[in-house]
This record gives C-alpha cells, structure tokens and sequence, in this order.
C-alpha cells in the first residue's frame, strides 16, 4: 500500500499537525489549551482516516469525539476551574518526569528493535491474489460503499459486541450520573 | 462538469481545483447576503406581526439595512476583558463562524452542476461539523472570564449537545428510505420515489424542526442569549466584527439546518413536474432546480421568524425535559415502527427492495400505505408512549398532580390533627 | 535488562547493515509510516500520563493512546483490502468499539474527577495522597 502523489503531500501534513498539537497538548499550562490542541489532534486524524478511505469513522470521531467527549471535557474543566495552575509558579509536571521520559526512551528503543526485526523476517506475506482492489486513486464518479459496508458488517459479524456495547453505555451514563450528582441532590430523593 | 473523469492533469487541475474554487466562491457570497438579509427579514417580519413596519429608513423599505449594520459593527472598538484569555477569545467565535460555513460545500443546491462536492458521507459529516460549532460557544463564554457569560455558554451548549441527539435519530426516519448519506443522492432518491420523505415520515419532519430551532438557539428555545435572562449569554463581552462572526455563525446554522430539511424531507431541488424542463435545455433544467431549492429554503427560514414571535419562551428545565423526555424516545419510536412498517409492508407486497439495494415502495397502494401508516400509526403510537413516560413530569398532567397534592395535605393534616 | 539488550542489539546490526539508508529510503508513505505515526502518537500520551500532574491532561493523553490505536487498526485494515481481501472491515468495527468504550471511560473518568475535586478541592495527583505512608 503505498500512497502516491497528492496523498502523500495530506499524509505528512496531517501527520505533521497531529504530532506537533500531541506534543502541544503535554505541554502548556492550562487545560482548556490543552483540550483545544486535543481537538486539532483529533480533527488531524480523522484526516487521516479519511486518507485511508475509511470516512464513516472519520464522521463518527468528529461527531462522537471532538462533538461529544472533548465538549465534556471543556464542561468539567470549566466547572473545576483551578486558577491558581494558570499562575506562573505552580508545577505543571510531577516529580517523576525524568523517569516518565526514560520510559518513553526505552518504549521507542523497543519498537526500533521490533522494526528492524521485522525486516528481516516474513510475518505474513499477502495472498498473491491477481485481482486487486482499487488502487488508491479512485475515479470521482464512484461514492465508495464504505457506509454501508461497515454498517452491513456491524449488525451481522460484531452484532453481539455492538449489544454489549450499547448496555456498556447504558451503565456509563447511570454510572456518572451517580458520580456526579452530590450529597445535596441525593438528599431531595430521598 | 461534476461527473467527468480527468483526462488530462489539466483537465484535472480545471476540474478538481479551479470549478470548485469558482463554486465556493458563488455560494460563499450568495449565502453571506442571505444571511445578511436575513437579519433584516428577522426584524422585518417580526415587525409585520406586531402590526409596525420595522426598519424603514436606510434603503427603499429599509433594504440597506444590512450594509448599515455591518457597517457600524465593523467600525465599533474592538474590547477585550481585562483578564480574558486572548488566544481563546479570539477564536471562539471563528470556530462557531467556520463550523457553520464549511457545511455548505456539500448542500445540494440543484441539479448537476450545482453542488460544490458530493460526498458518500454527506449527512454524517453535516452533523459532524455542527458539533464541532458547539466548542466556539463553550469557549467564548469562558473566554470572557465572567459570570454571566460562562453560564450562559454552558447552558447553551449544554441544549445544543441534548437537541443533537434528537436531530440525528429524526433524521434517521428518512434515511431509512434512501438508504445513502449523500446530499445529493438523497435528493435523487425522492425523486425517483416521486415522492417528498415529509409525507412518509411527518412526524421525523416535525421533530427534527422542533430540534433544529433548539440546535441553532431560536425561537422558543432561546433562553440563553435572552437579554432579560442573563445579559446576552455567552456573547455579553463580545463587540465589534466578533460578536457580528456569532451571528453570522448563527443565522448560517440557521440556513443550514433549513437546508438539511429541504433536502431531506421536503424534495431538495426537486419538483414535480421540473423533470419536463430536463429535457429541453439542461441549464435551464439547473437553474430552475437552483430557484426551487432556495425557495424552499426560504419558506423554512420563514417560519423559523414566524415561531420566535409566537411562541412564549422555554424556561431552561422545561427546555431539557422537551429535548430529552419528549422527542428522543418520539425519535425512537418513530425508528422502531418504521422499521416494522417496512417488515409488514414487505410481507402485504406494498415494499420491495430493488437491484442496488433501495427500498422502492410500488404504486399507489404502496405510497397510500406507507403515509396512511404514518399518519395513523406512528403519530398515535407515539403519542401515547410519551404521554406514558411523561406522566409524573412537573408541567404535564397538571390536574392529577394537583389532586395528589391536594390529598397529601389532607392527609398530613388528618394526621397532624389524629395527635 | 532486557531494553539494554535490546540496545545492543541494535547498535551491532545498525553497524552491519550492507546498503546505505539512503539508497533505500522511499518517501512515498507505505504501512509502516502509519504504524511509525501511530507508534509516536502512542509515546506522546503515554509521555502525558506519566509526567502532568493534572488529572484532566492525564485523561486527555489516555484519549490520545487510544486514538493512536484507532490510527493502527484502520491502518491495517486498508493494507489488508488493498492486499487482497477486499471486503475487510474488521478494522473499522474494532474501532468503533474502542470509540465507543473511550467515551464510557471519559464520561465516567470525569464523573470521578468531580466527585474528588468536590472532596479534596483539587486535582492535582501529587496531593491526592491520604493512602501514602
């Protein structure tokens, strides 16, 4: 799979945005930049899905993550608005972040190793099948079929996990609204 | 123009960059002005109803109002507050401006030529993007580093998020019977049903109207940025060309949103009999498509105007109980049986599925069938699973929860008196 | 131990290799550059957890880690319809379900996160320490 042209230009661009605004969002000192760069980092990777061809779920991250996750971040930030971190003097980073930074060493010498291990052997070699699917550039007149594809798979192969993760959701929202409701508003129910 | 493979790289470049870029830049302005003068039908309109004339003095009936009030927002001092965030004021308004604008590239406003791009995510990425326009009011009412703003904010984002919900599952009625989520091929859809998705689905119609007027602060659920209620909401601090980018934000989400109902419940550029003109002169055919789309568009932002004057104001726990008691389970009703009514109208023969995988519905007895059930079934159906959930809400069954209360006192006064 | 061996390892291959790098290197984006991306946004938001002190940021980088997994299986899900099975899309289910299970664990994670600024009036982990010795 090697991305030609055009697509090459999008892939180190949005690679380029999604790494700097990661980095960005470690970073700086107040939680709402933070969670406006995880916003930009989020938006650069549905880019990339998009790249990918797989536009249902670049729809589904915008729409479920930035549009719903990272507005319930910006609400609780909002509501436990701690001023006093935005002050020059207060620390940002624990007392361990030289050996969290180590560990981030030893991880990326880790995976050096597994890519050039990797080279040498052959993992899984690709069917040698003689038709191949579309090439990376497809034709304007075609609305590829990826909606209705991940939707036909996901009611017939991943029906079970998809009802499971519905009662999952159903949990997460009595669960936090247990969570955050408060002495106060227990006692009016009682 | 849409439809041909390059030939060429400059066929390519003509095709792929300099049309859509001559195409952004038509919409773009066109749809500024309308919303320019949108804000000056607002006030017309509202004025009309009050029995008075509303602005008369700028232009020829007040016509160049819009240009003098852009005018005096751009020259008016630009405030900062003192200990606001610079960064995030600045950009909290062009995130909300930006989020409404880039939703119309993949409108449907006409037949071939006449749409900027078309998608196969089209639908998805419309409500992706007015999520995103969410962030610009939660941050500009944090941004202001004030009380009134802030809450504002949250409690207008905070509808916004509720009615998003109810807007997407209302949508999902008509989806059911085009089966894409392309703008442009749903409008196709209808119009190879022969048939407006408003007749088959009129409740999805009438909940995605009521969600679309709360997604977009309007009209009865316009608490937030009430002035009496909390001094203007999230955009008390704002001045000059940045409070003007909220509202053109605001009434570009209005365009929008009326736009996504056009296309998807009330035919898109179709009209009965516009098929006739295709066959004659095909320009005409696309300009003709053009006019019927935005005259549709227009009468929907018409009774957007029509209902903030008519309607009293949604208190803000009414409001929540609305979006979510009320028209998320009817959205999810409405899913449910017209799932079944697909299942039923397969097996009477009034419903088949055909080559590429549409759901046609056949002939007269078909299309009778599918908008009687919907009229008679769904509507009723609903109706009576709200009134079931609902019962012991505050404001709905007043008079039973009056007697309860009523006999409660009796009986604390029964047995205060026993002692 | 067994990192440093690693990083032997590699320093004697690095020294052994027959071709140049730059005779070799391609700069059109095959599987292994999404892998490469997804592998440094993995390190970023692990990088976030183990070094802020807010627990917010903490929660936002683990927010970044599973998006970086979500970057890897879609990745692979394409290698795999390019290479041959054209209809997969297993990748894609898989991420909808890691979507769906991030905003779970967000929602409740923040639930959390309000109940102790409530009690302790802050959100610092360095002084959320009543358990300590």
């Amino acid at each position: 799979m090697q991305l030609q042209g055009y697509e090459a230009i999008f892939f180190y661009a949005l690679a380029l945005v999604a790494l700097i605004m990661g980095v960005m969002v470690i970073t700086v000192r107040s939680p709402v930049h933070s969670a406006l760069f995880l916003i930009s980092t989020l938006i650069g990777i549905a880019g990339l899905f998009i790249l990918l061809r797989a536009e249902f779920i670049a729809g589904v991250q915008i729409l479920v993550y930035v549009g719903g996750v990272m507005v319930l971040f910006l609400f609780v930030i909002m509501l436990v608005n701690v001023q006093q971190e935005t002050r020059e003097t207060t620390q940002i980073f624990t007392r361990q972040y030289v050996a969290g930074y180590l560990i981030v060493g030893l991880l990326t010498l880790s995976f050096l190793y597994v890519v050039r291990e990797s080279r040498n052997t052959q993992f899984l070699k690709p069917p040698q099948i003689e038709e191949r699917a579309e090439t990376t550039a497809t034709p304007m007149t075609s609305l590829s079929k990826d909606t209705q594809e991940v939707g036909d798979k996901l009611y017939t192969r991943a029906a079970l996990p998809f009802e499971i993760a519905s009662v999952l959701l159903l949990v997460a929202i009595v669960g936090s609204v247990m969570l955050a409701r408060g002495r106060k508003q227990e006692k009016i129910f009682e | 123009m849409r439809d041909k493979i390059p030939q060429s790289i400059g066929d390519a470049w003509v095709s792929n960059v300099i049309w859509p870029l001559i195409q952004i830049a038509i919409v773009f302005f066109v749809v500024l002005t309308i919303v320019a003068y949108l804000t000056l039908a607002e006030r017309k309109i509202s004025a009309w109803i009050q029995v008075r004339m509303g602005p008369m003095r700028v232009g020829p009936w007040g016509l160049l109002q819009p240009a003098a009030d852009g005018l005096k927002l751009l020259i008016k001092e630009d405030i900062m507050p003192l200990k606001a965030d610079r960064a995030v004021f600045t950009i909290a308004p062009i995130i909300t401006a930006v989020a409404a604008i880039v939703v119309l590239t993949v409108l449907p406003y006409g037949a071939d030529w006449a749409t900027i791009t078309n998608i196969n995510i089209g639908l998805l990425f419309i409500l992706a993007v007015s999520s995103v326009g969410v962030l610009g009011i939660i941050l500009g009412g944090w941004a202001s580093n004030s009380k009134y703003p802030l809450l504002g904010a949250l409690r207008s984002s905070a509808q916004m998020v509720s009615y998003e919900v109810a807007m997407g599952l209302a949508l999902m009625g008509a989806l059911m019977f085009s089966k894409t989520l392309s703008m442009y091929s749903i409008v196709e859809a209808q119009a190879k049903d022969q048939m407006w998705y408003v007749f088959y689905q009129p409740l999805g119609f009438i909940i995605y109207f009521i969600s679309a007027l709360a997604e977009t602060n309007r009209a009865p659920f316009d608490l937030p940025e009430a002035e009496s209620e909390l001094t203007g909401g999230f955009h008390t601090e704002y001045s000059g060309f940045r409070f003007s980018l909220y509202f053109i934000g605001e009434y570009t989400s209005m365009f929008v949103v009326s736009s996504i109902a056009v296309t998807l419940f009330l035919g898109g550029w179709h009209f009965p009999f516009i098929g006739l003109l295709k066959e004659q002169d095909q320009t005409l055919y696309v300009l003709a498509s053009i006019v019927v789309f935005f005259a549709k568009v227009i009468l929907l932002l018409w009774a957007f105007m029509w209902f903030r004057w008519t309607f009293p104001r949604y208190r803000y726990d009414q409001l929540m109980d609305v979006g979510w008691k009320w028209l998320i389970p009817a959205t999810l009703a409405n899913i449910v049986i017209t799932g079944m009514l697909f299942i039923v109208g397969q097996e009477l023969g009034f419903v088949q599925t055909t080559g590429d995988g549409r759901v046609e519905v056949v002939g007269v007895a078909g299309n009778a069938f599918m908008i009687g059930t919907a009229f008679l079934i769904t509507i009723p159906a609903t109706a009576i699973l709200l009134s079931l959930i609902n019962r012991r809400t505050r404001d709905f069954n007043l008079r039973a929860q009056r007697q309860l209360q009523l006999r409660r006192r009796q009986e604390r006064i029964a047995a205060g008196a026993g002692d | 131990m067994a990192n440093v061996a690693t990083l032997i390892l590699l320093l004697q291959q690095t020294a052994q290799e027959p071709t140049s790098f730059w005779s070799r290197v391609s700069f059109n984006p095959t599987l292994s550059n999404f892998l490469t991306l997804s592998f440094l946004l993995f390190i970023i938001g692990v990088a976030g957890v183990l070094t802020r002190r807010n627990i917010i940021i903490i929660f936002m980088s683990i927010e970044m880690i599973l998006n970086a997994a979500n970057l890897n299986l879609i990745a692979f899900a394409r290698y795999w319809q390019l290479n041959g099975k054209l209809s997969e899309y297993t990748g894609h289910l898989f991420t909808i379900f890691v979507i769906v299970v991030a905003a779970a664990e967000a929602a409740i994670g923040l639930g959390i996160v309000i109940s102790l600024y409530r009690n302790r009036e802050t959100v610092a982990i360095d002084e959320i320490d009543l358990l300590k010795w």
